[in-house]
This record gives structure tokens, C-alpha cells and sequence, in this order.
């Protein structure tokens, strides 16, 4: 795994920390919400900016 | 058919509905077993009798799909084995054209699926599926399988849709069945899963689709 950081914003729902994926052509975000934590959800750039997990 | 006009997310399942679940099948009812059986020193007929109960027995549940557990439990690496087979991982008919279409509508595609993170790299490596996606999430990054209730309302968290704006596909009947009663509005089942079983799947209350190229958006 590639890992790498990215500039990541809060968007209050959930707190995604950094990490970009080798594999996929797409982002990894581990997220924080109230209820629970990802490992790695993989988003395009696009996705990740338009649900602002992305600055 | 579809309400496409009604309809802004499309999710959608990766085993079974994108691909074909040939290649799920044959690993889990026969090549697992084969190999089993082989450093067991037992017979093909007491493998199958031993681990179809224990797969029974985890069905719906995170365990069912982690490749880690399965490891655990029969002393065989999973995803080793897995990569003996993988030239059997294959595409179900137009599956990339629905994708490619979907996108093109400027609709929201998102794969979740219920696949271990494993099974996700390899037949993401394999299928050139990730392309056609805004995210791709495997259940047990939420810690909860799709059948469960509150799957629904993780995913809505970390992908923004709007249930009732949102089509689910997925060829597990338990799996729509939970979408259904958490909000989602739009839900297909899957007619042949595996393209080597020539019967139909009995989709019950759900309208089963045999071929993507039936539901492409306008």
C-alpha cells in the first residue's frame, strides 16, 4: 500500500484522516463518525471532493 | 421498468451482480473442498459435509465473507488458494456498459459489497471495475454485513445518498430485503448469478433483471 497523505478536511459527519491506495485508481479515507471507523473506504477524487472529504 | 428520472445513486453489488459468481462458487463448494480433503487426508464427500456446515452456520454474518476466518477455521490460506483460480473471475454480460451509461446519466455509482478487503483487491486487479465508480466500500470496513439493518444508514454516512432517490442491485434477496425496510426506494434483483446454473434464481417480491443491457438509463 501506497500510503500518502492528503489534504483532508472534517466535514462534521465524519472525520477522514489521509491515505491514497496503489491498487485502486482512487482515494483511501479512513473516516471517524459517532457510530463507527473505517479501515479504508475508497473514493474518486471527484467523489471524495463533492462529499468533502477531500479539500 | 426503472424510474430513472427518480433515481440520482445507483449501488451496487460486486459478486453475484457485476460478476459473475461462477468463480465464488466454484472455489467455496468445490476447489476449497478439494483441498481440504487433500491435506485432511479425508474423502471429497466428508470435506463438503464438513465445512458446507460450518458455512451454513456463519451465513449472513460478517464471518461468511472473511477470508481471515475461513483461513482460520480450516488451516488453509484463503486468499492463496483464491489466486489458483482467479482466471475464473469474470464479468456477468454488459456489466461495464450499464456502468459506463450510469456515469454518463451523471448519476452517483458506489460499490458496496459484502466481498472481504482480499477478495475486493483481487478481482479489482483482475476486472477493471473500479474505474466506473465514485466509491467502493466492502462491509467489513463499516463492521457490519449488508443483511444487517444498520449497514444502510453506515453507508449513507460515508456516501451521501438519498435513500429514496437510491437503486440498489444486488442478487441476495436478504441483502434487498434489508435496503428495502431501511428507506432504499429502488431495488433489482439478479436472474442468473452464475452464468453456469441455467435456472433462474426465484427473485420473490423483487423484479429480478437478466441482463444490464435491459436497464441502461436513457
Amino acid at each position: 500500500m501506497d500510503a500518502k497523505e492528503w489534504n483532508i478536511r472534517s466535514t462534521g459527519l465524519a472525520q477522514p484522516l489521509k491515505q491514497a491506495s496503489s491498487i485502486f485508481p482512487m482515494f483511501k479515507i479512513i473516516a471517524q463518525t459517532d457510530h463507527f471507523q473505517t479501515s479504508g473506504v475508497y473514493y474518486s477524487e471527484i467523489a471524495a471532493k463533492s462529499w468533502g472529504f477531500l479539500a | 421498468m426503472i424510474a430513472w428520472h427518480s433515481i440520482d445513486t445507483v449501488l451496487l453489488d460486486m459478486d453475484g451482480t457485476l460478476l459473475d459468481l461462477y468463480f465464488d462458487n466454484y472455489f467455496w463448494m468445490e476447489y476449497l473442498p478439494q483441498r481440504f480433503a487433500e491435506v485432511r487426508n479425508i474423502s471429497l464427500a466428508d470435506a463438503k459435509t464438513q465445512l458446507f456446515a460450518q458455512f451454513m452456520s456463519h451465513r449472513g454474518t460478517l464471518n461468511w465473507y472473511c477470508l481471515d476466518f475461513w483461513s482460520q477455521q480450516t488451516g488453509l490460506d484463503i486468499q492463496e488458494l483464491k489466486l489458483n483460480v482467479k482466471h475464473l473471475i469474470g464479468l456477468r454480460p454488459n456489466a461495464i456498459s450499464f456502468l459506463e451509461k450510469v456515469k454518463q446519466s451523471g448519476r452517483k455509482t458506489v460499490l458496496a459489497t459484502n466481498a472481504h478487503r482480499g477478495s475486493l483487491e483481487l478481482k479489482l486487479q483482475e476486472i477493471p471495475l473500479a474505474v466506473h465508480f465514485d466509491a467502493i466500500i466492502s462491509s467489513h470496513d463499516l463492521g457490519l454485513p449488508k443483511e444487517d439493518l444498520r449497514f444502510w444508514r453506515r453507508l449513507q454516512e460515508v456516501t451521501h445518498f438519498e435513500p429514496e432517490r437510491t437503486l440498489l442491485i444486488d442478487d441476495s434477496l436478504a441483502v434487498l430485503r434489508s435496503a428495502k425496510e431501511a428507506g432504499i426506494g429502488h431495488t433489482l434483483a439478479v436472474l442468473y448469478p452464475d452464468s453456469r446454473i441455467e435456472k433462474p434464481v426465484d427473485t420473490q417480491e423483487f423484479v429480478g433483471i437478466d441482463c444490464f443491457s435491459t436497464i441502461y438509463p436513457p
